[in-house]
């Protein structure tokens, strides 16, 4: 499983898909962070909503790296569509990893926040939830499930209108509307953690999905 | 590195394989197929009648609408008709890579990788990019990742097409290593000859339908003497050469059986080459 990781990230590196994500969310947490102040759940709350924009991108460009002929020799090495789809999805999630470090520890570098362990918990949980649940969309608008790039570049839209702007459908906007208001920074751990195992249920029913389309495309 | 024979099996077996895509008929249609280790099955039909469906079936890339397969073993080597020339992976890496994920080391990886391309005679080297590789030198890639690892199953789509002469040479020899080590091997080819000349088996597939072909049909043969036509003259390993199914090799001449459609070709280079001609007879 390491080999198809470093697999995917190279191909990711190699195919110089990653430069328009990773530029719009280093530009977006610095233009929405920079000199910021207050309490800062609410900043973490705007690098969250980055993070899952950038994460549905980031995916879609991790398994859009291979064309349907390569990515046949890839599963065919790798002795199956699941462990291809999961190793995408551990490539997308070292991605996360890193997106969520610079998104925990920039805000506070250029803003001005009192900052307490229970906000950095928050952030982090925060920042991973929206960006598994990214994942999880992304997988689902990459070249595997929606053939048709105009398709996908909707479906991609419409999932983050909805994930986004629709507050009550969860990980996204419960996480947003909890880190914008004025709950105490301990307490918001357990709804944010629930809100984690959600997105990773969402991230692996989006492995299941999209290799059952994969599966019926073939 | 794994041992040669790691990854083999016993038989691969398709038992009333069907598969249907939606609102269209049949492309296969109760297809059976049986491959043991160490045959070389050659599977003829004009384009678009169902080849590649049956290849990635047998390799597991696509699920039949009916009917099983069984037998597949643990290393499974594929090589698709053409593999997409616009990664920007060097041949090298690629291949280090895929041979990671079959569970090599990456030096081991890029030894094989390295070993195999040297064979092939990749042109341009192992450095250059895929998307700068001519269609038969991506063609050679493809072929070095299926066999990184020994297979237990090698599954070649129209491998033939694209490759130069002496790739034609080398993927024969492959073709025969892997059998003789125990994997069995399927091809494709829309040409009965190239499929007659390199398996030990032929089916015909059209209307969805598979049928054995008796070995001989629709392989009528040359037969072919030849001699140096000077001291210099080079002597090619004559039973790699393309559409050859015989060759008995004297001291002054060599004596082919060549298939009807390779003849005027094996003369033509043989003369270029400085061989003369002693005698044809069909």
């Amino acid at each position: 499983m390491t080999a198809l990781v470093r697999y995917s990230l190279s191909m990711l590196v190699r195919s110089q898909g990653y430069i328009a994500p990773f530029v719009l969310f280093g530009s977006a947490v610095v233009v929405l962070t920079t000199n910021d102040f207050g309490p800062i759940a609410g900043t973490y709350s705007a690098c969250a909503l980055i993070q899952f924009v950038c994460m549905l991108w980031f995916t879609v460009a991790i398994v859009n790296t291979e064309d349907r002929t390569q990515r046949s020799l890839t599963v065919v090495a790798a002795g199956g569509q699941r462990r291809v789809l999961v190793a995408n999805v551990l490539a997308a999630t070292v991605v996360c990893v890193g997106l969520s470090a610079v998104g925990l520890v920039y805000p506070i570098y250029a803003g001005t926040h009192d900052v307490a362990p229970a906000d950095l918990a928050v952030g982090a949980l925060a920042q991973l939830t929206c960006g598994f649940a990214g994942t999880a969309a992304g997988l689902l608008c990459s070249r595997l499930v929606i053939p048709k790039a105009g398709y996908a570049v909707f479906a991609s839209l419409a999932a983050i209108g909805v994930m986004t702007m629709v507050r009550p459908v969860p990980p996204v906007g419960p996480v947003m509307a909890l880190l914008s208001s004025a709950t105490a920074p301990d307490r918001m751990l357990g709804p944010v953690a629930a809100m984690g195992a959600l997105s990773v249920v969402m991230l692996v029913a989006s492995v299941l999905v999209a290799e059952l389309i994969v599966r019926q495309q073939d | 590195m794994p041992s040669m024979g790691e990854g083999r099996a016993g038989t691969v077996e398709l038992r009333n394989v069907t598969k249907r895509y939606a609102g269209s008929a049949p492309v296969l249609d109760g297809v059976n197929l049986t491959v043991a280790p160490g045959d070389v099955v050659g599977v003829v039909g004009a384009n678009g009648c169902g080849k590649s469906t049956l290849l990635r079936i047998m390799v597991g890339l696509s699920t039949p609408t009916a009917g099983t397969v069984t037998g597949r073993p643990a290393v499974v080597g594929y090589v698709p008709e053409k593999l997409p020339g616009h990664g920007r992976v060097s041949a090298r890496a690629y291949l280090t890579h895929l041979g990671r994920i079959r569970g090599l080391s990456g030096r081991q990886a890029a030894g094989r990788a390295r070993e195999l391309l040297d064979r092939l005679s990749l042109v341009g080297g192992a450095g250059t990019s895929l998307r700068r590789l001519s269609k038969g030198n991506a063609q050679k890639v493809a072929l070095a990742q299926a066999l990184l690892v020994p297979p237990g199953l090698l599954v070649l789509d129209e491998p033939w097409s694209g490759l130069d002469a002496t790739a034609h040479e080398v993927l024969a020899e492959l073709v025969k290593e892997v059998a003789a080590a125990g994997g069995a091997v399927v091809f494709t080819d829309h040409r009965e000859a190239v499929v007659a000349a390199n398996a030990s088996a032929v089916h015909h597939i059209a209307g969805g339908r598979l049928t054995p072909v008796a070995r001989d049909r629709g392989a009528s043969t040359a037969q072919v003497e030849l001699t140096p036509g000077g001291p210099g003259v080079k002597w090619p390993h004559w039973p790699s050469l393309p559409g050859v199914v015989d060759a008995t090799v004297g001291d002054r001449s060599v004596a082919l059986t060549v298939l009807d459609p390779y003849c005027d070709e094996l003369l033509f280079q043989a003369i270029r080459n400085g061989w003369s001609v002693a005698g044809v007879r069909r």
